[in-house]
């Protein structure tokens, strides 16, 4: 068995010309297996390979670097930390791999030697980056391959949505205000990036507190909760007027109502503080409303001087909820020869409301019901009852089983609130409270590693790998089945993996890979801060709502149908409902509805001609080019290019020297300056073929009154005129993209980026996919069966 | 003088600190230097994407100098504020790390430190001057410090040329490698400072009490485990121990503080779509919550860096970044002046507030020090020296005002940190590059 070489340099056999693009696309691809941070222990391997490194060195490269490089990289004078005349063999350069991969990649976009100096030919330029790539990235897939170290993750927004969920069977909304997840290689579900500011820390006990009262329902007679609002809080109608210091006056028919949450079905107390310039023969009154419907009366004999609380009971039901307090009998008499008797006006300085008193029985939410199972009796203490309760939901939200001494400890909560007079139910949502706040809940810890034996590799036990089929498929928690599975010691066999990957690709919940990986992939979650001018183009959030919309449904269809991947990138087919295809200018699509249209008679195919990428690759006045050559290789190439120099302003100087050129012409002249050229020809000409579509996708031939030049070359000189030649050309690299897709999804599998020794595990993701027609279900069956994904190296103790 | 060490290291955030002996010994709370009637607060704007610099930095030093056409807006403060010219933040450049200016700028602004490049592993960079500064009087109040912000971090995709979206999002670090999440909802943030208004003391103190036994619990419960840990899981598991405590003592500060009716202020329950309305609710915030002592350090983004919103209230249709890599363009740079000036005036709002606050003879103002900036200067060549800086506020009275501080070669950001920290009593000695303390502004 051959040992692999940089897997973006076994591209599969293409034609001669195109084959150059690739070269190019491959050499931009070295900037994505850099090396570990921790070089591996040096193994007491390959000694004969390594004396073969060092003849080849001495013999072909060393020569070659001196003529051509150690003027200027020396040690005496090593230029950018770089000098090659101490260079002896393959250790010295792996011993510096961040400098030497840089070294690479410079003399691989023939940036160096400068354009001034003596240039190798290409032969020998080919005998200095093979024997580099070698030297760095040299990679024996026979062997144990390094399965990687995960930081613990914590869980982000939409994990922790989605377990809630799965975890109590209600749709709660608790993530709404948490600090968004910051975003790394591509996406927030990297463990290292994770972090848990006092923010989010606050958010988290907040959102127990409140998902534990939603799921399970207390009454505290002792102390209620109570909810009042006044002055602003109150939504004020009618003759009710705020005044200066904080009171309420109605002085005719007025109304103050204010909108609440209620998380408890039950009966409350309703109340104001009330009182009343009395006249007449009534006394002043006030109505109550809940959700503006009469709920009674009650007298306010008070004066405004002396105001009082009044109130009545109500039932109120789950939800938002109006409540209010109306002045109903005014009474005015300016005639009458009492002066104190002419005028009735209500004063009101607060409207409350207090419970609930007592729950209602027939009305508990379901979750209630299968969570409280036991109440505390003779028989049972509270400790045990709460134990009883616990045991079944903490081994779900812990996601494995719970030790006896641990569930103890949660359940003495729930006595700590009984022994305070509190009911039982009160006890448990304090016990759960702290469940959902716990770091065995908040993060997805992983066992622990041998601290003695830093590079030890184990196999996951069971449980942790159900957390990572779950997170990866569902982004939710494992289910009972594959906890069940974990527990009887049968998840780890590659049979029950295959099966289990299946049923979980077919369960609704995999909507989590739309929404978290999807989403992330393809960038589609940027498409909520784009604005495009609305001078330049009509666009409503509405539009960009459906814009989103198609991609994911065209993302999920691709999924649940088990299609080839490479129809992400070709399908002529999409989702459009009335408004969108409108846009698109497709006829026969009405109404609001999406549904499955045809685009075999449209020059449309695939995610690169939807309106979603399109526009969140164009900049708010008009499309840009660059943008969307350089998305296309980043998430459908996988050849991110290069930075740019860091002196670009030159182009700016460019620009200006060509006043009234079009945008084209101006961007044509990067091509002008090599180090600019080596990217932006591959990147322009790509970005270029999109342009029949406008900033907000839709079709067009003019721009400015011009006609639409929508022709280009790529580099190796494969020519193709307007999108749907340009995506069949990158169709027929179906290795290219497959290989950029896998990547992307194994990151996102793994929660972390990829190091040069995961090339093993993508080489064979991709052999196998090959051989099954590249179906989805496929390669998340290959990630799910990969060692990266099961087992786990050890990381030492802190130092 | 004493054997107890005077100066601790704070390893990794080249932050020397010489804790003073009162505080090691006795309760922060007594701390006598921290505690006065009017005590010094620190704030820290940042606006992304730099300035067109020949329209801000005034042409003449000293006291003489005249308001640009961007700085107009401040002219009603010239005897609050100074204009600081010649400062640089030089970890923010490449250093061999080549592109990513904008993630570096944002990170770097307050830190002072080189941010480890990185997507994804091993986010680094060092501990911000706020954070630094809350650390030595954030346990005096409620809050040891608020982040404020307009836009959540990125959801997605690349930030900055290979930098982690943490590091364009975040100017304010608790340690170097915690970002403090801000905040963007002003509703919220009101609330996280003085609670929401609506619960009676009862229901605090209730759940409260059982908040402290919850994280007893889960403290305990994880204690085990963290020493089976490998040094990065630690880590994690480290940040979320730090926010437990700190939750633990904003419930003790909260038994000390209770009662206290919270400030009025009418604010929407979701975030403005109205940027303008947005920034000034959460400068509206920030002035309460310095002026009720409920924090007393604040940053505040008015923009991610790179950020690329448009500014139509100001006929601006294009992004800021597209528009900041102008290429000297005359049309471009108007049209960045137009961001700049409305940004300006925003800030003139926050100062105008702050100096409506009467405390004692002067005005809350007078006691404090904000640092009005960006972390680029020309975006469009990417500079991070001679950065857009203005220090607004007479640092109780420690500070001289009225002066446009102009120096010839570049002097690094973190003198002046210095000089800010040592009015907050913090006792740092060194930040990052610094070579000694910005004594221009001493009065």
């Amino acid at each position: 068995m051959p040992t692999m070489r940089d897997p973006a340099h076994r591209f599969l056999p293409l034609s001669l010309a195109f084959s150059q693009l690739l070269i190019l696309v491959a050499v931009l691809t070295c900037t994505r297996w850099l090396p570990a941070q921790q070089d591996q222990p040096v193994k007491p391997r390959q000694a004969r390979a390594e004396a073969k490194e060092t003849e080849t060195f001495q013999q072909e490269v060393k020569p070659l670097l001196m003529k051509f490089c150690s003027e200027c990289h020396n040690e005496d004078e090593p230029t950018e930390g770089v000098a090659v005349d101490g260079v002896s063999n393959g250790s010295a350069v792996r011993v510096d791999r961040k400098t030497w991969t840089r070294v690479l990649q410079r003399v691989e976009f023939h940036a160096m030697p400068p354009k001034s100096e003596p240039q190798p030919t290409d032969e020998q330029r080919a005998t200095i980056v093979s024997w580099l790539e070698n030297a760095l990235f040299h990679l024996d897939c026979e062997k144990q391959t390094d399965p990687g170290r995960v930081t613990v993750r914590r869980l982000n927004r939409l994990e922790y949505h989605n377990t809630i969920r799965d975890l109590f069977g209600v749709e709660l909304d608790p993530t709404r205000d948490f600090p968004s997840d910051d975003v790394g290689e591509g996406f927030d579900n990297i463990g290292d990036v994770l972090s848990l500011p006092p923010l989010l820390f606050e958010k988290y006990i907040e959102a127990a507190e409140q998902i534990s009262q939603s799921v399970v329902l207390a009454v505290d007679k002792e102390n209620p909760d109570n909810q009042r609002f006044e002055k602003n809080q109150l939504r004020l109608t009618g003759a009710a007027k705020l005044v200066a210091d904080g009171t309420i006056v109605m002085t005719s028919r007025g109304t103050a109502e204010a909108t609440l949450s209620v998380a408890s079905a039950g009966t409350y107390r309703l109340l104001v503080q009330a009182g009343a310039q009395q006249a007449g023969d009534e006394v002043a009154k006030i109505e109550f409303t809940v959700d503006g419907k009469p709920v009674g009366q009650v007298d306010v004999p008070a004066s405004q001087r002396a105001m009082q609380e009044y109130g009545l009971e109500v039932t109120m039901a789950v939800g938002d909820r109006r409540i209010g307090a109306s002045f109903v009998n005014d009474y005015y008499q300016p005639k009458d020869p009492d002066p104190a008797n002419r005028d009735r006006n209500m004063f009101l300085r607060w409207i409350e409301l207090v419970g609930p008193q007592e729950l209602d029985p027939d009305n508990l939410p379901e979750s209630h019901r299968r969570i409280v199972t036991v109440q505390p009796g003779e028989e049972l203490s509270v400790v045990e009852a709460a134990s009883e309760v616990l045991a079944p939901l903490m081994r779900r939200a812990f996601r494995r089983p719970v030790p006896a001494e641990q569930l103890q400890g949660y359940a003495q909560l729930a006595e700590l609130a009984t022994e305070r007079g509190e009911s039982f139910e009160r006890g448990l949502q304090v016990a759960i409270t702290a469940m959902l706040v716990s770091p065995r809940f908040l993060f997805r810890l992983e066992g622990t590693d041998r601290l003695d034996d830093p590079a030890t590799i184990r196999q996951l036990d069971d449980f942790e790998l159900a957390s990572r089929l779950s997170y990866f498929i569902w982004s939710s928690m494992p289910d009972e089945r594959l906890l069940a599975l974990a527990g009887k010691g049968q998840l780890g066999r590659a049979s029950v993996l295959r099966e289990e990957v299946r049923r979980m690709l077919a369960d609704p919940r995999s909507r989590g890979l739309v929404d978290g990986f999807a989403s992330q992939w393809l960038n589609l979650r940027n498409l909520d801060e784009v604005s495009p001018d609305p001078d330049a183009f009509p666009f409503s959030d509405e539009l960009r709502a459906d814009m989103r919309q198609e991609t994911e449904m065209f993302f999920e269809a691709v999924m649940r149908d088990d299609r080839p991947i490479t129809e992400l990138l070709s399908g002529r087919y999409s989702f459009l409902n009335g408004r969108l295809a409108e846009h698109y200018g497709i006829d026969g699509v009405e109404g609001g509805e999406f549904r499955r249209v045809s685009l075999l008679d449209y020059p449309r195919a695939g995610v690169l001609t939807q309106a979603s990428i399109l526009t969140l690759t164009s900049d708010p006045t008009r499309t840009s080019p660059v943008k969307r050559g350089k998305w296309i290789m980043e998430n459908i190439l996988g050849t991110p290019p290069p930075d740019p120099p860091a002196d670009v302003p030159e182009i700016g100087a460019a620009r200006e020297a060509l006043p009234g050129a079009s945008f084209r012409e101006q961007l044509e002249l990067h091509r002008e300056s090599p180090r600019c050229a080596v990217c932006h020809v591959e990147m322009d000409a790509l970005g270029f073929g999109m342009e029949n579509f406008d900033g907000i996708g839709r079709w067009r031939t003019e721009l400015d009154s011009q006609p639409i030049d929508a022709s280009g070359t790529l580099p190796g000189g494969h020519s193709f005129e307007g999108p749907i030649q340009m995506i069949e050309i990158l169709g027929e690299n179906e290795p290219a993209f497959v290989r950029a897709f896998t990547r992307k999804l194994l990151v996102f599998a793994l929660g972390r980026g990829l190091k040069y020794y995961d090339r093993c595990t993508v080489d064979e993701i991709v052999k196998q996919l090959s051989s099954d027609s590249y179906t989805f279900s496929t390669i998340v069956e290959q990630i799910v069966l990969s060692d990266a994904f099961r087992k786990r190296r050890a990381e030492g103790a802190a130092k | 003088m004493s054997q107890l060490p005077r100066r601790t290291f704070i390893k990794g955030l080249g932050i020397t600190m010489g804790l003073p002996l009162l505080e090691v010994m006795q309760p922060l709370a007594s701390a006598s230097a921290a505690e006065s009637a009017h005590p010094v607060r620190m704030g820290f704007v940042f606006f992304p994407n730099g300035a067109i610099m020949q329209s801000w930095t005034p042409e003449k030093a000293g006291t003489e100098f005249e308001f640009t056409d961007t700085l107009k807006p401040l002219e009603e403060f010239r005897s609050e504020l100074n204009v600081l010219s010649g400062l640089g933040q030089d970890n923010g450049r490449a250093k061999g790390d080549g592109p990513g200016d904008h993630a570096r700028c944002a990170s770097t602004y307050l830190t002072g430190a080189h941010p480890y490049k990185t997507s994804g592993a091993d986010i680094r960079v060092g501990v911000s001057v706020d954070q630094a500064a809350a650390l030595q009087v954030g346990e005096l109040t409620r809050l040891p410090s608020i982040e404020l912000g307009i836009d959540r971090g990125r959801n997605a995709g690349n930030c900055d040329s290979g930098y982690s979206c943490a590091y364009s999002s975040n100017i304010s670090w608790k340690t170097e490698s915690t970002p403090m999440a801000k905040e963007i909802n002003p509703r919220l943030a009101f609330e996280r400072l003085f609670g929401n208004g609506r619960e009676a003391e009862a229901s605090r103190q209730k759940r409260d009490f059982y908040r402290k036994s919850i994280l007893d619990l889960v403290q305990n419960d994880v204690a085990g485990l963290r020493k089976q840990l490998g040094q990065t899981d630690r880590r994690k598991l480290d940040e979320y121990f730090d926010s437990v405590r700190g939750l633990e003592v904003r419930i003790a500060q909260a038994e000390k503080a209770a009662s206290q009716t919270p400030p009025e202020l009418e604010l929407p329950d979701g975030v403005p779509s109205d940027l303008k309305q947005h920034i000034r609710l959460m400068m509206d915030i920030l002035v309460v919550a310095f002026q009720s002592d409920a924090t007393r350090i604040g940053t505040f983004m008015l923009g991610n860096a790179g950020d690329n919103r448009p500014y139509r209230m100001v006929g601006v249709n294009e992004g800021h970044h597209s528009l900041s890599h102008h290429g000297n363009k005359a049309e471009k740079m108007d049209q960045i002046r137009k961001i700049d000036g409305f940004l300006a005036n925003q800030f003139a709002y926050f100062l105008g507030r702050l100096r409506d606050v009467k405390e004692g003879e002067g005005t809350l103002l007078d006691n404090s020090m904000i640092l009005y900036g960006s972390g680029l200067s020309d975006a469009n060549r990417h500079d991070h020296h001679n950065l857009p800086l203005v220090l607004a506020g007479k640092g109780g009275g420690t500070i001289r005002t009225g002066h446009h501080f102009r120096t010839d070669s570049e002097v690094p950001m973190n003198n002046l940190f210095l000089s800010m920290l040592d009015r907050m009593h913090s006792g740092v000695e060194k930040i990052g590059d610094s070579t000694g303390r910005f004594t221009d502004i001493d009065a």
